[in-house]
């Protein structure tokens, strides 16, 4: 079944076309990368993809409704769920408290009842603070849960940041570059982790420069180049491929030395 | 310096007790009328700060304030409406425009909310100043006291402990919001508006709350103002005193959403009549004393006693 699917996007910026129709088809609980050089429009994409940039043509269909219109809390509702690429966290906050302002978008009902702090509120309240230490036990945060996010490590910074997106019940999360600036130990926990966000039934689409991550969890990937798609497939298929060698290295022409 | 939690409790009661029975150990009529503009200015200072910390940046706070004291005086002199009905109608007046201005303003984003905010407290003094029936520059004079049976608020002390009433009305209120998931979104929006977006929290209709809800408690104590002063001038509610709303949060801790506004609210009103001592000269002392906090304690004088990432009451 299509997760989600992207018809004839596009995405200007004035005379620029970031995303140039753009066409895209996700299925349940697939790793699904894009790649491309930078400037491509990845980021670009997720913005539109997330809500955050409204569309300039085309639609974004997200299991079956039409999504392009919507703000991004209403996306957040029905399930799409991005993490940012640098600012990803609230840093002032403790990992506890991250992760618990995630699961925001699972209070039911009006503001009211949590101005009263009403029964039904406090249990609610109750419910969220459970799932948070759930959550982080299977982050493998729990021991973590009184820092300031600011004070993490960086590996456990990005870590949170994808715990505090999963917070918020994703059945699409949208990951931006995800192991970008790790080290090989780090990536490695990072990779295994993902894996394991798939294995629980959540899809994943995710922008990543590290082609071994990529080769390792996505099993179909498209290129990106210049606002265009330029290939698509497994990760052999488009290593194959002559636009996107073209794309990474250039074209080498006779005489252009 | 940082107080144990112990510690921290017997200073609150302490402090509550103070609180409580000060006009009997105080006789000062001139230190009770500074408290009690202070309170007043002290609910200002909360809805500011709560506008601030959904990062919203109001130069409109004593606006609403003064449209609250405007409701209600014109309500109590021209139809004769009893205090106790004035009040809440001013609340409810204030707390409907903030609806109507906000959900015109909030969409609009970080500049236009500032640049709206600053014309639209010029444009209100301007307003109230040129129409005739609203007082015209010359304002409104006669608003009569409040009272209770056959007692009437005249003395000083009366007008504390209905100040004290208000000030932790509202207090409560902000405390309730503060302290419930609205609170912990308003952190979040806070902290990263774009992260809080991500995770499904609506920045408009949260904002939205912060904005009517500091619109509607600035009403009330408006119309206490009113009823307190029992004449009202446009210009008291200008500009100026809009900045000197940021500058109190800024002194108390824009951090501590209620203790914060009330120490900043008493320095601030308690500062010039302590440097009245240096005459012609007690605004430039001033200046350099409020330079010298916003130096040296980056947190405000209640972050002082606090943890440096502290946040709270």
């Amino acid at each position: 079944m299509k997760v989600l699917e992207i018809r004839g996007l596009t995405k200007r910026f004035g005379g620029l076309a970031a995303i140039n129709n753009f066409d895209l088809e996700i299925n349940e609980s697939e790793i699904h990368g894009i790649i491309g050089p930078n400037g491509a429009g990845k980021t670009t994409l997720f913005n539109v993809i997330s809500g955050f940039l409204p569309a300039t043509i085309g639609d974004v269909i997200f299991r079956g409704e039409k999504i392009t219109k919507l703000p991004v809390h209403s996306r957040v509702k029905r399930g799409i769920v991005r993490s940012f690429q640098l600012t990803n966290l609230f840093m002032d906050l403790t990992v506890y408290e991250n992760v618990h302002v995630g699961f925001h978008k699972n209070y039911s009902g009006g503001l009211l009842r949590h101005f009263l702090h009403t029964a039904e509120a406090r249990k609610e309240r109750g419910i969220c603070g459970q799932s948070t230490m759930e959550l982080l036990q299977f982050m493998g945060l729990s021991s973590l849960k009184d820092e300031l996010a600011r004070s993490l490590p960086y590996g456990h910074q990005r870590c949170l940041g994808v715990c505090v997106a999963l917070a918020a019940r994703p059945s699409l999360l949208m990951l931006d570059e995800p192991v970008a600036g790790m080290n090989p130990e780090e990536t490695m926990r990072m990779v295994k982790l993902i894996r394991k966000i798939r294995d629980t039934g959540v899809t994943v689409l995710m922008v990543e420069h590290d082609m071994a991550a990529v080769a390792d969890l996505c099993a179909k990937i498209s290129v990106l180049n210049y606002g265009e798609k330029i290939a698509e497939g497994s990760m052999d298929e488009i290593s194959q491929n002559e636009r996107v060698i073209e794309a990474y290295l250039g074209r080498w022409e006779e005489g252009s030395l | 310096m940082r107080l144990s939690k112990y510690h921290r409790r017997i200073a609150l009661l302490l402090g509550c007790l103070l609180v409580i029975f000060l006009p009997f150990i105080f006789k000062s009529p001139h230190l009770m009328h500074i408290l009690i503009l202070a309170g007043l200015e002290s609910i200002v200072v909360m809805g500011f700060v709560a506008q601030y910390h959904v990062r919203l940046i109001s130069f409109s706070a004593a606006t609403f304030m003064g449209m609250g004291a405007y409701i209600s005086a014109i309500l109590a002199t021209k139809f004769g409406a009893d205090f106790w009905l004035c009040l809440p109608l001013a609340g409810l007046g204030t707390g409907v425009f903030s609806f109507a201005l906000g959900s015109l303003i909030i969409r609009g984003g970080f500049h236009t909310f500032i640049m709206i905010s600053l014309v639209f407290s010029e444009v209100f003094v301007q307003a109230l100043g040129q129409i005739s029936v609203l007082g015209g520059w010359d304002g409104i004079v006669g608003i009569p006291r409040p009272a209770i049976g056959s007692f009437v608020f005249v003395s000083k002390p009366a007008y504390y402990y209905l100040t004290l009433g208000l000030t932790s009305g509202c207090a409560l209120v902000f405390a309730a919001f503060y302290k419930s998931a609205i609170g912990e979104a308003w952190t979040a929006i806070n902290q990263d508006p774009d992260l809080a977006a991500s995770v499904g929290i609506d920045l408009v209709k949260y904002r939205m709350v912060a904005y009517v809800t500091a619109g509607f408690t600035s009403g009330l104590c408006g119309s206490l103002y009113a009823h307190y002063s029992c004449y009202l001038v446009p210009r008291t509610f200008g500009i100026i005193r809009s900045l000197y709303v940021s500058i109190d949060a800024a002194v108390g801790g824009l951090n501590f959403f209620i203790c914060g506004p009330i120490t900043g609210s008493i320095i601030m009103r308690a500062l010039p009549e302590y440097l009245r001592i240096t005459d012609k000269y007690e605004p430039i002392f001033e200046g350099i004393m409020i330079i010298l906090i916003a130096l040296f304690f980056r947190k405000g004088v209640i972050g002082i006693f606090r943890k440096r990432s502290a946040r709270g009451l």
